[in-house]
């Protein structure tokens, strides 16, 4: 593979960054989303795994850039977050008692979130750049004089 | 020709025709300034006296040699990763490979000019 | 000639390493949000070697000699990446990668003035 398959790696690390933002911006976008009984708007989450990460544990520890771990989103969750309870009995959603159940969404966390996978996508992308840029440099070995 | 026989007819070159080839001075590189120490690259016009063109040229490749010895050496630290001064290193590489062409530059022109002497007439 | 000058092999042989990090530093960063990843390193035994020994620079076949196993990659002490201290070591690893290279050039560079007999 050699450092031209790093870069698919770094690629990967930015489509996963890509995939947390999607979904960053949903949960923000739903922070207000009701839905009667329960049916109200759950953040969700991206789990991102590597094939090899999962056999770090045992001994197949990538020795060359052959077999580097590449990241890739196994699966978009919905996190078990226990819903916002409002009093607002005039709301179409209202329960009987009354009360509004509106999605457990901190926006505080929404906002970290941004920050992680903008520093995330930009690190990414500056390896990438890095990797190519070296790459170039070494072609050149021996070209002038 | 033995060496000592070119070197004779150099000598009597020397004689005849004085500062006719700048000598070029090239300290081994070293010395902590350099930068500065670059300029003794340039040539200064002093021919000692009783010296030949060819003995001027085995010194200065004398100092080459040691010049190469110690870029390895540079060399060396920085593939171990031990360099403290990575520009210190790079000057000396560079220093280097100008002497040496600057040696071998020297080294065709006094074999030019033994050319054209042994096509002379006599 | 070319393939026994120790200094040209041992650049060659840190080269690799240099440019083993770059791709390690790269996939660290990448899998910075990957569950269960433990941050990656890599190790070369000329360089731990070196820094064992006392005394100043050594020959380039001494080193040569420490450099004979690949470089090599283990799980570091800290799992955790941070991407930071990652990307500051990225970049001065490529600083010496390019340092490498510039080495490597020069001295092939005198080799090939050498073969061509000075003339260009």
């Amino acid at each position: 593979m050699g450092m031209f398959g790093v870069l698919d790696i770094s690629s990967a690390g930015m489509d996963v960054q890509q995939a947390r933002l999607e979904v960053a911006a949903s949960n923000i976008a739903n922070s207000r989303t009701t839905g009667k009984d329960g049916a109200a708007y759950k953040p969700l989450a991206v789990v991102v795994r590597s094939a090899i990460a999962e056999a770090q544990g045992a001994a197949g520890m990538p020795t060359t850039t052959a077999n580097l771990p590449m990241p890739v989103v196994a699966e978009v969750v919905q996190q078990d977050v226990a819903p916002k309870l409002v009093y607002d009995p005039g709301h179409p959603d209202a329960d009987e008692k009354g009360m509004v159940a509106l999605p457990g969404v901190d926006p505080v966390t929404s906002m970290l979130d941004l920050i992680s996978i903008s520093r995330g996508y930009e690190a990414n992308l500056r390896a990438f750049d890095i990797t190519r840029s070296l790459l170039q440099r070494t072609l050149d070995l021996g070209r002038s004089r | 020709m033995t060496v000592e026989a070119i070197a004779a007819v150099g000598a009597q070159l020397a004689a005849t025709a004085p500062a006719a080839v700048p000598a070029v001075p090239v300290a081994p590189p070293a010395d902590m300034n350099a930068i500065a120490s670059m300029t003794d690259l340039l040539p200064s016009h002093s021919t000692r006296a009783g010296e030949g063109v060819f003995d001027q040229l085995v010194n200065s490749l004398g100092q080459v040699d040691a010049g190469i010895e110690s870029s390895g050496r540079a060399a060396t630290e920085l593939a171990l990763g031990q360099t403290e001064n990575l520009h210190q290193v790079m000057i000396g590489a560079e220093r280097t490979r100008l002497q040496f062409e600057l040696a071998m530059s020297m080294r065709n022109r006094v074999l030019e000019a033994y050319q054209e002497i042994m096509r002379m007439q006599v | 000639m070319l393939n026994t000058d120790p200094v040209l092999a041992l650049l060659s042989r840190a080269l690799d390493a240099a440019a083993l990090r770059q791709s390690v530093h790269a996939t660290n960063v990448a899998n910075v949000d990957t569950e269960g990843y433990r941050r990656l390193e890599v190790v070369y035994s000329a360089e731990l070697q070196r820094l064992n020994a006392q005394g100043p620079a050594v020959d380039a076949n001494e080193a040569l000699g420490w450099a004979q196993a690949e470089p090599e990659v283990v799980e570091s002490a800290d799992a955790h990446v941070k991407l930071d201290q990652e990307m500051a070591q990225m970049a001065e690893n490529a600083v010496r990668y390019q340092a490498l290279l510039g080495a490597i050039e020069r001295t092939l560079g005198m080799l090939r003035t050498a073969a061509r007999d000075g003339k260009e």
